[in-house]
């Protein structure tokens, strides 16, 4: 079973590497990978704009009813702020779009490996890698900060309506302390964040395609697998960027 | 034109070819036929560079491509095409753009060249005027005329046949049967089929070998494999139960 699981991972790094190999050797098409960032950026605005809403409303509302009980409900907005910008939306964001796109990604290339089609690439003088992977991978990596970053408005938007109009904080000592405590870096960090969760699920979501074998069940398989595996690798990956850039620990 | 020699092939402890010679001649309709499972896609994908074989030689022009590099089989692959049992066409485009996808990526011709060469194509196949049609629109047997157009297109010099009748009633399957003649006719191309369909196997075909448990065990034309003396060979021919 772990050595099923570090050779997964290794496959997955070697895809990873050939990846930013065909990069560089310039490979991938301008076309396929400005549909790729449709399919990753716009077309993932509606759920992330829902997730990253209620995400900020949750928090404000349970902070805030944290924060008041010690007397210091003024307060929610710096922590809200913080929070979201630094841990929740990158992470919801991530998970978000390893169901929705990662999912996707492995059912599509799926599908094209059990019906010969990657085959039928190899026949036609066509790397997989550049002509798959390359264009999801480069889309991923750059859509999912800037649907961070739209998640942080949106998030904040969310907290700012329940804290001062559910919850009936002063909108003035609610932006004052959100603008204080929140710093550029806690939302670059979670940019940052955001960029290595777009390499994962893409890494993930193409190797499970690529490896998968059977008809319809072995697609599905490969599917639930890439979103597990995906979602899980985000998580361990917020951890350990929560522990090697040392300004995530500032504040 | 092409030779396998003692070809070996197994998967996770089963041996699936045990030492396969063959030599297919230019211009040629060579079919391998025998029952499921007997490892006839797998001689086939070891013979376009899909899989590589455990031991053994497979030779074309002279050139031997047993480990050969990916750059090498990409020259080669030039010269070849292959028809995929379920037509392996590409679902995200058009019949248009899967025709020409292979003359995009390996040739250098101009636009305008690429859709004459995808209209004639398509047109040899019955196919007139189906170039902006979805693949989900097409019947298995149109789907099979667009994989066969789509093979054609790079005038390759061998065509690669994987089961082209699998899943086709029987008027269809004699329909891709007479397409593959026209397309050795007509191309010139070395064609390479492997099938258990007998029908195809004894009408297109010019010779004929039977592989059973990993080795060919009778060659020849077809009259000489329907009058075989061999039992496994009378068995299959004659489809006599278990």
């Amino acid at each position: 079973m772990i050595s099923e699981f570090i050779e997964e991972l290794g496959a997955i790094f070697i895809l990873t590497w050939k990846t930013i190999v065909a990069v560089f050797n310039g490979e991938g098409e301008w076309r396929e990978i400005l549909r790729q960032m449709v399919r990753v950026g716009v077309e993932s605005v509606p759920v992330v704009t829902l997730t990253t809403a209620f995400a900020g409303m949750v928090l404000a509302l349970n902070s805030y009813i944290g924060f008041s009980r010690m007397g210091a409900g003024d307060y929610t907005g710096s922590v809200v702020g913080v929070a979201l910008a630094k841990e929740l939306i990158p992470v919801l964001t991530g998970i978000v779009i390893a169901g929705r796109v990662g999912a996707a990604i492995t059912a599509e290339i799926g599908t094209m490996k059990v019906s010969e089609q990657i085959d039928a690439l190899y026949t036609l003088n066509t790397d997989p890698v550049s002509y798959l992977v390359l264009p999801r991978f480069i889309a991923s990596i750059f859509m999912l900060p800037v649907l961070t970053l739209y998640g942080d408005g949106i998030g904040n938007l969310g907290a700012y309506f329940v804290a001062v109009y559910v919850m009936k904080v002063n909108p003035i000592i609610y932006n004052q302390y959100l603008y204080m405590y929140l710093e550029p870096w806690d939302i670059f960090t979670g940019l940052i964040k955001a960029f290595s969760f777009g390499a994962i699920i893409a890494a993930v979501g193409c190797y499970k395609g690529l490896s998968t074998e059977g008809g319809a069940e072995g697609v599905g398989k490969a599917t639930t697998s890439s979103v597990v595996i995906s979602s899980i690798t985000i998580l361990i990956a917020d951890f350990i960027w929560g522990k090697i850039l040392p300004w995530t620990l500032r504040g | 034109m092409i030779e396998v020699r003692d070809l070996w092939k197994s998967f996770k402890g089963k041996q699936v070819l045990k030492g396969v010679d063959l030599f297919i001649k230019e211009g040629e309709i060579f079919v391998v036929i025998g029952r499921s499972g007997v490892g006839k896609s797998v001689l086939l994908k070891n013979m376009v560079g899909l899989m590589k074989p455990d031991k053994g030689k497979i030779l074309y022009k002279g050139r031997d491509l047993t480990g050969a590099s990916e750059a090498e089989w990409k020259d080669v692959r030039r010269e070849f095409a292959v028809v995929f049992q379920h037509s392996a066409l590409f679902d995200s485009m058009n019949v248009g753009e899967n025709v020409a996808f292979g003359l995009k990526r390996m040739t250098n011709l101009e636009e305008g060249e690429i859709r004459e060469r995808v209209k004639r194509c398509l047109s040899m196949v019955g196919l007139e005027g189906a170039e902006n049609l979805r693949i989900s629109e097409l019947s298995g047997g149109m789907q099979k005329r667009v994989a066969i157009a789509r093979a054609i297109a790079l005038n390759p010099g061998v065509i690669f046949y994987d089961e082209p009748t699998t899943g086709l009633d029987p008027i269809m399957s004699a329909n891709i049967t007479n397409l593959i003649i026209k397309m050795n006719r007509e191309i010139g191309s070395t064609s390479f089929i492997i099938t258990h369909d007998l029908r195809l196997a004894f009408t297109a075909g010019t010779t004929i070998a039977m592989l059973h448990d990993g080795k060919i065990i009778n060659v020849g034309e077809p009259d000489t494999i329907k009058k075989s003396s061999n039992p496994i060979v009378r068995k299959f021919v004659e489809g006599i139960p278990d």
